[in-house]
């Protein structure tokens, strides 16, 4: 599996996992949980890509986590800052730092793993 | 005249049994001897190098014996890779003996080199050693007295298979002095090998021998190498070492490439063929082997958790 | 300085020779060959003192002479040097009986080297062969030394005589480039020197081999003896 396509996989299923454990941090979301889940499962995938093809290009396990950090924390921004219109709350860091976590998990499984990685060409040059 | 010492005797002894190999090479000090050479340090005058020149030592005046040098060279100079020591020149000495000049080689026998190593250090250079000879088996040729004192490592870490002086050459048409059938390169039936590193067949002088005798020597050798380590070695690698010294043929590893793959597999944390490992055996092993990815996903829970008791304050 | 013997003659044939001059430098190459050993032998295993030893072998080397013993050699029989062995094992062992005969008053015995069947000590025959070696090796550097003289090669000589000879006994061993400072040569004239010094000498000692030996097979036993290895 290459690793633009181990990202995709990765950003997604543990975007639904992310969403999922929504009801653990946040046991009052219960209600939108499809709906969290669906928002999360997008941007594990979209972030899961990039940060897929970011490894593709960087072969520095170092750099991907962060990388992933980044997008992951990128791509739950929005989230984070939207006040929920149910509960008239706002899950800043509850959604903040796990998504972050997620896109860092996806940095270093794209780094480790998946095949097409850019060694050659980090060494050549 | 002059009284000659004991010392001196001996001394003088060695310098007359020198090789005189003309005017392009001056020999200089005994390296070694083995059963059926003996290895001289020596300067290529020419290229202004030194080299290492071997030439016959045996007593025996049986008409083939010159014959083994010149194959032997011959096979060296077939073996083209970074793992086998590489030969220069061959020629004839002033006296008549056959000789030929390889790369001088400073380092230190793998066994000694091993005591230094870690674990996975030394199984790197035994893996080194598993990919000259089996490359030596793709081209037809067999060694038949591997053994550490017959690899080197170099002062570049470089790992070299030596002493090729009884391989055997099997049935391949790309192998000069190759004919149908097997041929044996000493053919005076005499059982080839170092007793205790030589696979059972060898000793037999009637059986077939091919490349897996070579594995069983490459078992032996790895069991004495994790030996060596002082610590305990692991039940994986401790099965690959008796497949490999199996003393039923058909019970070894087919080919030193799958012995090889086996150890790699060790390095990699991955499942050992020649071992059946328990369920708590594999758990262990899949959490060693995604270690980092494990930790990650339980940070992930434990941040979930926090964030709800955070939550809950 | 006796000149060495025709190497292309061989041993049996040169003790036997009708020409005298042949025949003496024939025998000089054995007693010098040989007279260490022999001394060799007579202190370890008759217990003499060195002038003895050396009284007595010069005795033995008499008689041998005086009886013709070396010219009965058969070269079929075995080594020349197994058989001068023998023959000394016999005339040490009457000698010995004959002194002790005298203390109690009684009479010499003639010596007889026709017992074939003569007990030596393993150890003792290992000497005769050790001092055997370094009076072959000793002569062999005394032709060479003369070589060097003749072809003014005195450098040569020096140098092979300081690490191969003088030098074997030095600690730590001796480097080129020592020796080649001593000498006021380069380094590589040294590995030079010693080069051509080194193929003289065993040329040398393969021919004094060749002239203490009655055949070929002889020949190369006692190179392989000599040398460790078989020479053509």
């Amino acid at each position: 599996m290459n690793k633009p396509v181990l990202g995709l996989v990765a950003g997604g299923a543990l975007g639904i996992a992310d969403g999922l454990t929504a009801l653990v941090s946040a046991p009052d979301v219960a209600p939108q949980i499809v709906g969290i889940i669906i928002g999360s499962m997008g941007k594990g995938l979209v972030a899961g890509i990039l940060i897929g093809w970011f490894a593709r290009k960087v072969n520095n396990l170092g750099a991907g986590i962060v990388f992933g950090l980044a997008m992951g924390a990128l791509f739950a921004l929005p989230f984070a800052l939207a006040t929920d219109p149910n509960t008239g709350q706002k899950y800043f860091w509850e959604i903040l730092i796990p998504g972050s976590m997620v896109g860092l998990i996806v940095g270093f499984l794209t780094q480790r793993y998946g095949t097409g990685s850019s060694t050659a060409r980090g060494r050549a040059s | 005249m002059k009284t000659l010492s004991d010392a001196a005797i001996a001394r003088l002894r060695d310098a007359v049994d020198r090789p005189q190999a003309g005017d392009r090479y001056v020999v200089h000090d005994l390296l070694g001897r083995g059963g059926m050479g003996a290895v001289y340090r020596a300067t290529d005058a020419l290229l202004g190098r030194e080299v290492a020149l071997k030439v016959l030592t045996t007593e025996q005046e049986s008409t083939g014996i010159e014959d083994r040098l010149r194959r032997e060279a011959r096979v060296l100079a077939r073996l083209e890779h970074p793992g086998i020591v590489a030969i220069h020149d061959a020629g004839t000495l002033d006296d008549g003996r056959p000789f030929y000049v390889m790369r001088l080689v400073r380092g230190r026998c793998l066994d000694e080199q091993a005591r230094e190593d870690s674990r996975g250090g030394m199984l790197r250079r035994f893996l080194a050693v598993c990919d000259a000879v089996s490359f030596a088996h793709a081209r037809g040729v067999i060694h038949r007295d591997l053994k550490p004192g017959n690899v080197m490592v170099g002062e570049f870490g470089e790992v070299l298979v030596l002493d090729w002086g009884v391989a055997r050459l099997a049935d391949s048409p790309d192998v000069p002095g190759g004919t149908t059938g097997q041929t044996d390169i000493t053919g005076d039936g005499m059982a080839i090998g170092t007793p205790g590193f030589m696979a059972p067949e060898q000793a037999d002088a009637s059986a077939s021998v091919d490349a897996r005798a070579d594995v069983y020597s490459l078992g032996v050798m790895l069991r004495d190498l994790l030996a060596a380590g002082g610590a305990a070695a692991p039940a994986p690698l401790r099965a690959v070492s008796a497949k490999a010294t199996a003393l039923v043929v058909a019970e070894r590893y087919a080919a030193v490439d799958a012995m090889a793959d086996d150890i790699r597999a060790w390095l990699d944390s991955a499942p050992v063929s020649a071992y059946r490992e328990s369920p708590w055996e594999r758990a262990v092993r899949f959490y060693r082997r995604n270690q980092a990815l494990i930790l990650l996903l339980l940070a992930y829970l434990v941040v979930r958790v926090l964030i709800l008791w955070w939550r809950g304050v | 300085m006796t000149a060495f013997p025709d190497t292309r003659v061989s041993l049996v044939a040169a003790l036997s020779s009708d020409d005298q001059a042949t025949r003496a430098r024939a025998v000089d190459l054995v007693v010098r060959a040989y007279r260490t050993p022999v001394i060799a032998v007579l202190q370890r295993q008759w217990s003499l003192d060195l002038a003895d030893a050396e009284d007595l072998a010069h005795d033995f080397f008499s008689h041998a002479l005086e009886r013709e013993w070396l010219g009965r050699y058969d070269a079929a029989k075995g080594r020349f040097r197994t058989f001068l062995r023998s023959i000394l094992q016999a005339y040490a062992s009457t000698a010995h009986e004959s002194a002790n005969r005298l203390k109690r008053g009684g009479h010499l015995t003639a010596v007889s080297i026709d017992s074939t069947q003569l007990s030596t000590d393993a150890g003792v025959d290992r000497l005769f062969e050790q001092e055997w070696v370094r009076s072959v090796m000793t002569i062999a550097l005394e032709r060479l030394r003369l070589q060097c003289e003749q072809a003014g090669r005195d450098a040569t000589y020096a140098v092979f005589l300081a690490h191969d000879v003088d030098g074997a006994d030095a600690e730590p061993p001796l480097r080129y480039a020592e020796i080649a400072a001593r000498f006021d040569v380069p380094v590589t004239q040294v590995a030079n020197y010693l080069h051509w010094a080194r193929t003289r000498f065993r040329g040398h000692i393969i021919d004094t081999l060749r002239a203490l030996t009655a055949t070929e097979a002889e020949f190369r036993e006692e190179a392989r003896a000599l040398l460790g290895r078989d020479v053509t």
